[in-house]
Parts: C-alpha cells; sequence; structure tokens
C-alpha cells in the first residue's frame, strides 16, 4: 500500500505480524511511526487489534468429562495393520499407481482378447473368407435389402440363351395341364422367371410399384401355360425381355413377401382369366399364400423355431398345387427351417443332389440350391430340379426359387439357374453361409470390423486413464494428510 | 508443552493420578498415554469446539482422535507432542466438517450461555461477575455468539488457522506443523481471516461493545 505522504503505509500482513506479535522491536517502532501518519492505516491496525481481541477473549469450553482411559483401546484391526503403524510403513504412492496401470492394462488387455476372440472365425480357411469379407455394416445392408442381384444382366441372358431351362421343358411335360393345376403352372412360370436371372426378381421388386400393368401382362402369361406343348424357352426369352411390370402377382408374392394382399386378388383375376368357368380357380390361392409364408418363415429364419415343432416333416405339402389345402403355415414353415438346418450341416463341397436325397421336405432342395449357388454344381440342379414329388413338380421348384428371396442377404444366385455355376465364388455373398453357421450350427459368429475394434481399445484405454486417475487422487489424498492420523 | 513431562522412567512405571497406559513412541521411548490425554484434552476439546461449533461433535472428534493416537503413537516421533496430538485432531475435525456438510443438521445444542444457564451448567467463564451488571452479562454472551457466527462464515481452512493461532494461541509454526502447511500459507491464512471476521464484525456493529463500535 502506497501512501501519498511520502512515506510508505504497510501492508494488510506486516500489519497482522505487528497485532500477532512477530515484528522485531525495530520493525514495531517503524510501523508505528508509519501508522501515525496515515488515518487509513491506524484505523486498519485498530480494527484488527479488536478482533484479535474478540477473539482471544472467547472463553475456553469446559470438558464434559474426562477423556482418561480406563483401559487400553482396542489395538489395530490386525496384526498386519498393527505392525504397519508401529513400523511407520505406509504404503508409497507409486504402488497405487502401479496397481491402477496394471488393472488397466488387463482391461485393454481383456477387451482386446475378447475382440479377437469374437472376430476371428471358428470354421476352416473358406469362412474366413468369407467371414472377413463380409463387414457389418455390409451385412446390415444386405438384410435390410430385399434382393440384390449379384449376377450381371449380360451374363443371365447369354446364359439363358445358351441353356433353354430344360427342367421347365420337363416340368410342364410331367404335370399335364388341368384347372387345379394352374396356379401351378402360374408359379411355374415364376420360375421360370427365376430361372431367367435375378434381373427378372430384380423386376419384380420394381413392378410392386404399378400392380395394374402386371395383371395383364400376367394374362398374357398364364395363357402359353395352359398349352402344354408349348416349350419354355420362348417363354423364358419373353420373360427375359419383359419390362420390369412383367413380374407375376405370384412371384411377388414370394418375392416381396409383404404384397401377399394385393397378389392373391391379382392372382384371382389371372385365373380367372386364363380359366374361365373353373370352381378350383380359388383353390390354388392357399398354396401361393402358402408359399408366401414360407418365405416369411425363411426370413424369419430362426427366429421361429416353434413353427419347426408344430409339424413334422411333410412331403406331401410339396405338392402345394395338387393339394392346396394340405399346405398350411405351419406346414411350409417347417420345411423353410430345416432348409436352414440343411444349409448349416451342408458341406461345402457337396453336391446339391445329396441334400436333395438327404431331405424330404421341399426346402431342403432349396437349401441345396443356396449350396449350389455357393458351389456351383449344374449337375446337381439339373438333378435336383428333376427330383420328382408325389402331388407336382413343380411344386418344389417353385419352392425351390423361393429360397434365394429371403433376406439372407445379397444372395448371388437366385437358385436353380444356371447363370449361378457360372458365377464364381468370390461373387457370392457370404451370408447364406454366415447365417446358416449361426443359425444352425449355434456359433458365436459375429464379426467386428477394424473400425469397432478401434472404438474398443479407445474405451478401454479411457476406462485404464480414468482407473490411473482415481488412483493419483487417491495416492495425493493420502500424501496430503486427509484422514491420515499423524 | 514438552514431551518430556509425559515421558515415563521406565514402561513399568505406574502414574499415581489415574490407570498407567504404557506407550511407546518411534524412538522407543515410553510415556504414559493417560498422562498425555490429561494434559492435552482440555485444548483438543476447544479446539474441537471452535472448529465444529457443536459440543457433541467434539466430543466425539476428541475421543476418536486420541484412540487414533494410541493406535498410532509408534508413529510419533517424539518432538512436538502437541502438534502432532492437534493434528490428529483437526484432521478428524475436517472430516467431521466434511461429513457434516453432506449432511445439514442444526445442533440441538449450540455453544451458548443460555443453554448453558437452562442447564444449571454454568461454567466460570459464563458466569457473571460480581462487577458485570446483567446486560453486560447478556451483551457478552450475544457477542460471542457473534463471533462463533462470524467463525462458521470462513471458509474451512481460514477458520482452522484463526482458531489455533488467534484463539488457541499456537504459533505460526506450530499451526503450520498441525495444518500441514507452510508458514507462508498459515500468515496468508490469518490475515484474510481476520479481515474477514472484522468486516463479518463490521456488518453485524450494533452487537459490538460501545468500545468496537464505530463512531
Amino acid at each position: 500500500m502506497w501512501f501519498f505522504g511520502g512515506h510508505r503505509c504497510p501492508s494488510e500482513e506486516r500489519l497482522n505480524d505487528y497485532v500477532s506479535g512477530r515484528l522485531s522491536a525495530a520493525d514495531r517502532a517503524r510501523l508505528e511511526q508509519a501508522v501515525q501518519h496515515c488515518a487509513r492505516c491506524r484505523e486498519e491496525l485498530e480494527s484488527l487489534q479488536q478482533t484479535r481481541a474478540l477473539l482471544q477473549a472467547l472463553p475456553q469450553e469446559p470438558l464434559p468429562r474426562s477423556f482418561v482411559f480406563a483401559e487400553a483401546p482396542a489395538q489395530a484391526r490386525n496384526e498386519v495393520y498393527r505392525l504397519a503403524q508401529a513400523t511407520g510403513f505406509r504404503v508409497p504412492a507409486w504402488v497405487y499407481a502401479g496397481a491402477a496401470a496394471a488393472a488397466g492394462v488387463a482391461v485393454i488387455a481383456l477387451v482386446l482378447i475378447g475382440a479377437v476372440g469374437v472376430w476371428l472365425p471358428q470354421g476352416g480357411e473358406d469362412e474366413v473368407g468369407s467371414l472377413a469379407s463380409a463387414s457389418p455394416l455390409e451385412m446390415a445392408e444386405a438384410e435390410s435389402a430385399p434382393v440384390s442381384p449379384v449376377v450381371p444382366e449380360s451374363l443371365l441372358e447369354a446364359q439363358m440363351e445358351a441353356e433353354p431351362a430344360p427342367a421347365m421343358e420337363r416340368s410342364m411335360a410331367a404335370a399335364p395341364l388341368s384347372p387345379a393345376t394352374v396356379p401351378a403352372q402360374l408359379e411355374e412360370a415364376v420360375v421360370t422367371e427365376e430361372m431367367g436371372g435375378q434381373v427378372v426378381v430384380e423386376r419384380i421388386m420394381e413392378a410392386e410399384a404399378a400392380p395394374a400393368p402386371v395383371a395383364e401382362v400376367m394374362a398374357q402369361e398364364a395363357e402359353p401355360t395352359a398349352v402344354p406343348e408349348m416349350a419354355a424357352e420362348p417363354q423364358v426369352a419373353a420373360m427375359a425381355d419383359m419390362p420390369p411390370p412383367v413380374a407375376s402377382a405370384a412371384a411377388q408374392a414370394e418375392v416381396a413377401g409383404e404384397s401377399e394382399a394385393e397378389a392373391v386378388p391379382e392372382m384371382e383375376a389371372i385365373v380367372s382369366q386364363a380359366m374361365p368357368g373353373q370352381a378350383e380357380v380359388g383353390a390354388p390361392v392357399p398354396s401361393v399364400r402358402a408359399e408366401v409364408d414360407e418365405v416369411r418363415v425363411a426370413q424369419d429364419g430362426m427366429e421361429t423355431p416353434e413353427a419347426v415343432q408344430e409339424s413334422g416333416p411333410e412331403p406331401a405339402a410339396t405338392g402345394a398345387s395338387a393339394k392346396p389345402e394340405e399346405t398350411g403355415r405351419d406346414a411350409t414353415a417347417e420345411p423353410a427351417a430345416e432348409a436352414m438346418m440343411a444349409l448349416a450341416e451342408a458341406e461345402p463341397t457337396e453336391p446339391a443332389s445329396t441334400a436333395v436325397s438327404a431331405g424330404t421336405a421341399p426346402a431342403a432342395t432349396v437349401a441345396a440350391d443356396a449350396r449350389t449357388a455357393v458351389v456351383p454344381e449344374p449337375a446337381g440342379r439339373n438333378e435336383m430340379e428333376m427330383q420328382p414329388e408325389p402331388g407336382g413338380t413343380g411344386a418344389d421348384k417353385v419352392e425351390g426359387t423361393v429360397e434365394p428371396t429371403t433376406p439372407a442377404g445379397p444372395i448371388g444366385p437366385a437358385g436353380p439357374t444356371g447363370a449361378a455355376s457360372q458365377i464364381p465364388p468370390a461373387d457370392v455373398g457370404p451370408d447364406i453361409e454366415t447365417s446358416a453357421r449361426s443359425a444352425g450350427a449355434g456359433g458365436w459368429s459375429v464379426n467386428l470390423s477394424a473400425a469397432e475394434l478401434v472404438l474398443a481399445a479407445i474405451f478401454a484405454v479411457v476406462a485404464a486413464a480414468a482407473i490411473v486417475v482415481v488412483a493419483m487422487i487417491l495416492a495425493k489424498r493420502n500424501r496430503s494428510g486427509v484422514g491420515r492420523l499423524d | 508443552m514438552a514431551s518430556t513431562e509425559y515421558r515415563l522412567q521406565d514402561f513399568s512405571q505406574t502414574c499415581p493420578d489415574h490407570p498407567t497406559l504404557p506407550i511407546q513412541d518411534r524412538t522407543g521411548a515410553s510415556y504414559c498415554f493417560n498422562c498425555i490425554v490429561t494434559g492435552f484434552q482440555g485444548q483438543a476439546y476447544n479446539v474441537a469446539c471452535r472448529i465444529l461449533n457443536d459440543r457433541h461433535l467434539a466430543e466425539d472428534a476428541v475421543q476418536e482422535s486420541l484412540t487414533s493416537a494410541y493406535r498410532s503413537f509408534g508413529q510419533f516421533r517424539g518432538d512436538n507432542l502437541r502438534g502432532w496430538l492437534m493434528r490428529i485432531v483437526a484432521n478428524n475435525c475436517r472430516d467431521m466438517l466434511r461429513a457434516s456438510r453432506s449432511r445439514t443438521s442444526v445442533p440441538l445444542d449450540p455453544i451458548s450461555t443460555e443453554t448453558d444457564a437452562e442447564d444449571g451448567a454454568l461454567t466460570a467463564a459464563n458466569l457473571p461477575s460480581d462487577e458485570e451488571s446483567p446486560e453486560d452479562f447478556a451483551e457478552r454472551g450475544e457477542l460471542r455468539r457473534t463471533i462463533e457466527a462470524g467463525l462458521d462464515s470462513l471458509p474451512e481452512e481460514r477458520k482452522m488457522a484463526i482458531v489455533l493461532v488467534d484463539v488457541q494461541g499456537f504459533s505460526y509454526e506450530e499451526a503450520a506443523t498441525v495444518l500441514n502447511c507452510s508458514v507462508g500459507t498459515i500468515k496468508s491464512r490469518i490475515s484474510r481471516g481476520r479481515r474477514e471476521l472484522r468486516d463479518f464484525l463490521r456488518a453485524a456493529g450494533e452487537l459490538l461493545p460501545s468500545g468496537f463500535r464505530q463512531e
């Protein structure tokens, strides 16, 4: 504090030292002389002296009782603590910090080990490749997408030209036309579309927005099916060249699975146009619905295990077109679930015919188709498609074409097509195998991308840093004497 | 107060006034712990009372501090017994202050002359002298409550420094030992504490005696 009178005013601390009696005699005299020339300093000094006098005037509180120990108080909690107290031993702060750091490293190691353990596939090299090639983001997109064609359109067209769908011809010849089998013929037309390639399936999806031309085209499409002598090849070619609205209502229902309400009336309209006056026109509609249900079950995958338990294997249900009343929701759901199981247990190089012969349900053939899609096997495809089923050959093929439309993700080939055999395995989405293994074998196959690993590592580092900070705070608290005895 | 006053000639030596409680410090010197308790319990209790402003809490603090001192007497180096003991008391009071801050409570028996009069426990410090009129006695009690309120208004560390130095008469160095800080820190705390307390008393100038009232 500076004063304008030419001398220096004492600071507040110096005044306090004067009040506390901590100044020497010379300093005391100098300060008293300075205070006399400054009324403000004098007043300040007096107020401090009065305050201290008031504090010193506080009376001493009497003891409520004597604190003398009648006996020795209980000793330390244990021998180690007592020994530590007696020797003055104190745990150094670095011990706490080291323990915290070790805990942090352990946390990081656990997180990383857990992440790597999850990330590593549980199968062979093929599975390693398939799992490594599919990131979770891709899998999520694949699950959300209804169907994404993998096969190039040009490739499919070329394949169709080279292979005129003999299975279709055989099935058409083996199944004589009758009013009851008209829906089956319609479904076979869908099969033809499927055989034509994924492009048609994609167009089916696109055609959902325009249902009106679908009925018209289906009417045109249903007419050739009424003539058994008509070959399937022109039909396939016509189907391949059709614009997107060409997609049939049945296929629309099968593929989309959600538009069955619109598809069924369309089917009825188609059948009524194709077979006027037939009383059984409406009967096959449930079969189409059953197929849609099967698609849904296949979409649900293993999420509907009760569907599997509700009914046993029912090969007769494969004749959906012959006995549409027998194909209920549960009857078709169970084979679809079995298809997933069969797909999970099938060897990658196993021919599709093996799976077909092993499985009695038509969905098993679907699984074989999926396997065939991964491992091209034209012979197996033909054998599978020629596999006769009591009650109608068209139904199993219809169902065989349904499975690739299940939301298994970016399924490459769409069922028993010749184009599938030419698709390189690298182009085939790995999700069929992945989902099958996770569902059927019960394995824990969760993919973690590099970004997720980095996030896990960051989380672990942050957690370790937090632990270290807390330990340092505790150590500082220990050093600061808070809570200490001395 | 030198710690040698409480030393025993021999560990087996007995005290005539109280049960002997022999104990050894870090250097191996023997003490009678009850002698130490007798010598410091009054000051420890007053320090705890001024810091906590609660008699019951102060009693608990002193009891706990003495028990802790007995258990940890092996760490005492034998130099400053009062500083070592008051440090334990101050730490316990600090812990109790922080604990009581989390659970606010109003003491049922505040430190006041009126309470003493109601309980019939008037002490020599509170008894009115023969020359003191009833008005002066009431004024003194009011002044005391004002000062205690002013002490309570101070921050924890400044309050402890003021109590140790100005109320209990500890030196700066001893207060620094008790509070585990430097002498400069004690000086700063004392200076700021006095100024804040002076401002508080000035704000309550009506309660001050005529000699301390501002004109």
